[in-house]
């Protein structure tokens, strides 16, 4: 062991037996650089001075180790270089006037040196603010972006604040009431021409899904067949063609660019011609592909004309479209709503608003505002506009923490600046010139954070938007608005956690700081213990959220919808499947790995369309409006759904066909019949009345947001929307591609697309999904951050109490004993803290429990698991130091200092 | 062995006049005021430093880090006009006191009363 005594006396020991030269120099070097006046610039001068006498001494034939004792020896005295150096820099003042002093300009740039030359100091510390603060700025710059994003849906539409859609709250018999984004038929030309509000109006139909052009067929993913003023109300960018023009005629179609070169293979296809719907259809325009911040997602619009028919023009019965009108500017809506019933009763009867209620929404809130709307199936990603709020708490409620963290470690090592503070006051400084100078320390870090979190969520954005299912990017950042709006934010987190230090930094007493180092204790309601609280409580909710979020959502994907949704693909089916359904049915069967066939016309996990139903009551005849599936006879078996009385359809029997209901409990409890089976029911316009055969087994056909609704099930000669293959899971790929030959060999005007059922059920909770994800992330986040945090401050804290550890150590505590003590005051914080953050988590999670039908009932359990974790988490943070400290050898933390 | 005093005086003029024969760095000086001094010097080498720094703040001389041959970087010291002027200034005060003390210590002059 080679020890060598340094001048100022620093003692430094080597480890190992053989002298290492550049560790030795880079131990001078370090012991140099703990006095304030030796800058870097002189230390590396002296460096250079030092190797150059050891080479020398090298030459003459002496050891390393005796050429480096020599060479520091004959540099001298670190102390007596400090104080010639102090003294080559004194500058005496000039001028010692009241505003000279307040307003000394060249101070600032000692200020910005002082607060570099701290941060590359104290590398650790600084890591933990700086990193910590960029981190949180990060998150938040993304959460804000994809605020922005959200908030920028449908804004491209210069009318936009004069467009709604007309929507209905529907109070049917036998259902619940419902908001609907449908509407009827004649009730936009209807409303043009009664009311001189209403400026123009557009409609907006499903279109074909597949279009031909001779024997090549080609999938639309969304078609619409929309009003000729479509283009007039929104503000789609046109290509080719004239947007006044181009919907006027029938067979008119306007595609968009990917579609055009899709069919076409040329994006300026004004002038060609494709058949669909067995219609020719000529190309009038083409648009600009929709941009993904529009709820309304389509590859083309056909004129609506096409699809007219004699039953529709006056049709004031179906709810099958979606209807958008533009209002003169500066309407009261209110009023013009207070009309609708009147135009109701006008045109459909006089029990009409019995039923009916129209309203309108604003275009700008269709994307964000219809979480409570169903049949809402032209709402491209549609968002709960709570979650946005929970968002934009998130990203304040992550910079606290990160914020809270800087304010602790400057207080916490004041220990260390108090001198600094002495010797400024006792220059001559006034407070007011300290707090200026300790706030500048703050807007540097969160300057320097501000662009290494540009720098992250730069690197960050792609995988977000893999998560998210987004497609935000940084071109915000080229408005200098919105730069300028977060550089404002910036500052006014660096000024308001700058100010906190600066004024407990600033008030030491000059004397007092020079005379003894202060330390700002943490006594059990300081201002420390309530952020770090705050940052705890914080955490811990944020994990308790986690928890609850992810269960639940686990606990709908999980839950028994009373079918089964595994292993089933759907179909969408046209008429020629639908004509050849018993051929692609048996044909399918004969592959070993299809396990059964069948199909509806409406697939599950949707609202289910309601249609008009009578029943024999006990004295006459009685109106409802249920929701309403055709079926084929194995649909029951197919979905292993329970019958509990009565049978199921059967092909033997010749009246099942059309005249056999089976209903499910609910529809059974709210008509009230004990034997349900043997009544007599029907669909509102057939003829006959049927019988009812059997009675299923409640299940969830709509999302778990909503109860179980009315059902009524029948085997009709409509035609199917969607084929559903049971097919054996080991075997999915082989049984796919085998389905899709059959299907291909009979059906040639259809090609093959199928989902996964168990995928369709899970993008029902698309939006909740999202939100977990996003609380998770930021929940991690932040007990990382705060966890930054707890690791800075144990740090300095246990390096105050260096001292007390060796005297307690040398007075016999045990590791353990030490381990407790040193940890208990931050335990107690944490313990603290999530006795504050469990009720109001709880109060906020069962709100967002509610919009669940089927929920879970968060347990004790998961609270406790949750602070425990927090403790662990925080227990794990400091034992980094207190174990460290404990450990020490007492002669070191006795002559520390 | 010269006092602290007076070689505290005497190391500005001592280097400003080492540097009027060219650039030079720390290590280089100092072995250039040994040597002048026949090895007898009173204080440390590092204290050469603060004067160099205190005379670069006063504009005497320049600075600049240089790759040396053997691949070290080294801070080489240069006289600056105004430098010159004062190593001409700290000469003729220097010779002053010279003359001076050459005349009172002239053999005959000094004891010649007693």
């Amino acid at each position: 062991m080679a020890a060598g005594r340094f001048p100022g006396n620093y003692l430094i020991t080597f480890g190992g037996n053989v002298f290492n030269l550049e560790q030795a120099i880079s131990m001078w070097k370090k012991s140099l650089r703990k006095n304030p006046s030796l800058e870097d610039g002189y230390i590396e001068e002296l460096e250079q001075h030092l190797r150059d006498f050891i080479d020398e001494c090298l030459n003459k034939g002496m050891d390393v180790e005796d050429s480096f004792n020599e060479a520091v020896k004959s540099i001298g005295d670190a102390k007596r270089l400090e104080k010639e150096y102090f003294k080559s820099r004194t500058v005496v003042p000039l001028s010692n006037s009241l505003t000279g002093r307040l307003w000394m300009p060249a101070l600032f740039a000692n200020y910005f040196k002082i607060a570099v030359r701290r941060l590359v100091r104290n590398k650790s510390y600084a890591f933990i603010n700086i990193i910590g603060l960029s981190v949180a700025m990060a998150a938040s710059l993304l959460i804000v972006l994809f605020i922005a994003y959200e908030l920028s849906f449908d804004s491209f539409h210069a009318k936009g604040d004069n467009i709604y859609r007309l929507n209905e709250i529907q109070k049917l018999k036998g259902q619940s009431t419902q908001h609907v984004a449908l509407s009827m038929y004649p009730m936009g030309p209807t409303l043009k021409q009664d009311f001189p509000e209403v400026k123009d109006f557009t409609r907006v139909l499903r279109g074909p899904s597949v279009v031909n052009k001779k024997d090549k067929y080609f999938v639309l993913d969304m078609s619409f067949h929309v009003d000729p003023a479509f283009l007039q109300i929104f503000d789609f960018e046109v290509v080719h063609g004239d947007p006044a023009t181009s919907l006027g005629q029938p067979g008119n179609v306007i595609l968009t660019r990917a579609t055009a070169l899709k069919i076409f293979g040329t994006e300026n296809a004004v002038g060609k011609q494709f058949e669909a719907d067995s219609a020719v259809h000529t190309v009038t325009g083409i648009l600009e592909n929709v941009p993904k911040n529009s709820h309304l997602q389509f590859d083309a619009l056909f004129s609506v004309m096409s699809a007219e028919n004699d039953w529709m023009r006056d049709n004031w019965d179906s709810n099958f479209l979606v209807t958008y009108l533009l209002l003169e500017e500066g309407i009261d809506i209110k009023k013009l709503e207070s009309k609708f019933p009147d135009f109701l009763t006008k045109y459909i009867g006089e029990d009409a608003t019995e039923t009916y209620t129209l309203y309108l929404q604003k275009l700008s809130n269709i994307h964000l505002g219809s979480m409570d709307i169903t049949h809402d199936y032209r709402n491209f990603q549609k968002f709960n506009i709570n979650s946005i709020y929970t968002f934009g708490t998130l990203a304040l409620l992550i910079i606290l923490i990160a914020g809270i963290n800087f304010m602790n470690i400057s207080v916490a090592q004041s220990s260390v600046r108090s001198k600094e503070v002495g010797i400024r006051k006792t220059l001559g400084a006034f407070r007011e010139q300290i707090k200026r100078q300790f706030i500048s320390e703050s807007l540097i870090s969160t300057i320097a954070s501000f662009l290494i979190s540009i720098g992250i969520a730069f690197l960050v954005l792609p995988y977000l938007n893999d998560v998210i299912g987004r497609e935000l990017n940084l071109s915000l950042l080229t408005k200098p608005l919105f730069v300028f709006t977060l550089i404002g934010v910036s500052l006014f987190v660096g000024l308001l956690v700058g100010l906190y230090p600066a004024f407990v930094l600033s008030a030491f007493s000059p004397a007092k700081a020079l005379v003894k180092k202060i330390h700002s204790k943490g006594k059990y309601f300081s201002f420390r213990s309530f952020l770090v609280v705050t940052q705890f409580a914080i955490s811990i909710a944020l994990i308790v959220a986690t928890g609850i979020t992810i269960k639940q959502l686990d606990f709908i994907r999980n839950k028994n919808l009373g079918f089964e949704t595994d292993q089933v693909i759907l179909v969408k089916m046209n008429n020629t499947a639908n004509e050849k359904y018993d051929l692609l049915k048996n044909e399918m069967k004969l592959n070993p790995d299809v396990i059964d066939v069948t199909h509806s016309s409406q697939k599950l996990v949707n609202n289910i369309h309601q249609m008009g139903v009578r029943y024999e009551g006990a004295d006459d005849v009685v109106k409802l409006s249920i929701s309403n599936v055709s079926v084929d006879y194995n649909f029951i078996p197919f979905y292993e759904m329970e019958i509990i009385e009565g049978r199921n359809f059967s092909e033997e029997i010749k009246t099942d066909f059309t005249n056999a209901y089976i209903i499910n409990e609910t529809l059974q409890n709210q008509i009230g019949w004990e034997n349900p089976v043997g009544k007599r029911i029907k669909l509102a316009w057939l003829e006959e009345m049927g019988k009812v055969i059997g009675v299923v087994e409640d299940f969830n056909f709509n999302s778990l947001h909503n109860k179980v609704e009315p059902l009524l099930m029948s085997v009709q000669g409509w035609g199917a929307s969607d084929l559903a293959v049971k097919i054996n899971a080991s075997a999915a790929g082989r049984a796919i591609s085998q389905i899709k030959d059959t299907w291909n060999k009979h059906v040639p005007d259809r090609p093959f697309e199928y989902e996964f059922m168990d995928e369709h059920f899970k993008s029902l909770y698309e939006s909740d999904e999202k939100t977990s994800n996003v609380i998770s992330l930021i929940a991690g986040l932040s007990i990382f951050i705060a966890c930054l945090g707890l690791f800075g401050l144990s740090s300095i804290i246990v390096s105050q109490r260096t001292k007390e550890i060796g005297i307690r150590k040398v007075l016999g505590a045990s590791l353990i004993q030490l381990f407790s003590n040193l940890s208990s005051d931050f335990l107690k914080l944490v313990l603290v803290a999530f006795i504050i953050s469990v009720p109001v988590t709880m109060y906020f999670m069962n709100s967002w429990l509610d919009g669940f039908v089927y929920r879970i009932e968060p347990g004790v359990w998961l609270f406790v698991l949750s602070g425990l974790l927090a403790i662990f988490i925080a227990l794990i943070t400091i034992s980094f130091h207190t174990v460290k400290a404990s450990l020490t050898n007492p002669i070191k933390s006795l002559r520390y200092e | 062995m010269l006092s602290k005093n007076l070689m505290a005086a005497s190391s500005k003029p001592l280097i400003l006049a080492i540097l009027r024969g060219g650039e030079n760095y720390g290590y280089q000086i100092i072995q250039r005021v040994k040597e002048l001094s026949g090895g007898e010097l009173e204080w440390a080498e590092g204290m050469l430093y603060p004067v160099l720094h205190k005379m670069q703040k006063d504009g005497l001389v320049q600075t600049k880090w240089k790759l040396s041959d053997n691949g070290r970087m080294r801070k080489y010291y240069r006289l600056t006009t105004k430098g010159r002027e004062a190593l001409n200034n700290e000469k003729q005060q220097w010779l002053k006191v010279h003359g001076m003390l050459e005349k009172v210590w002239q053999p005959d002059a000094s004891l010649g009363t007693t």
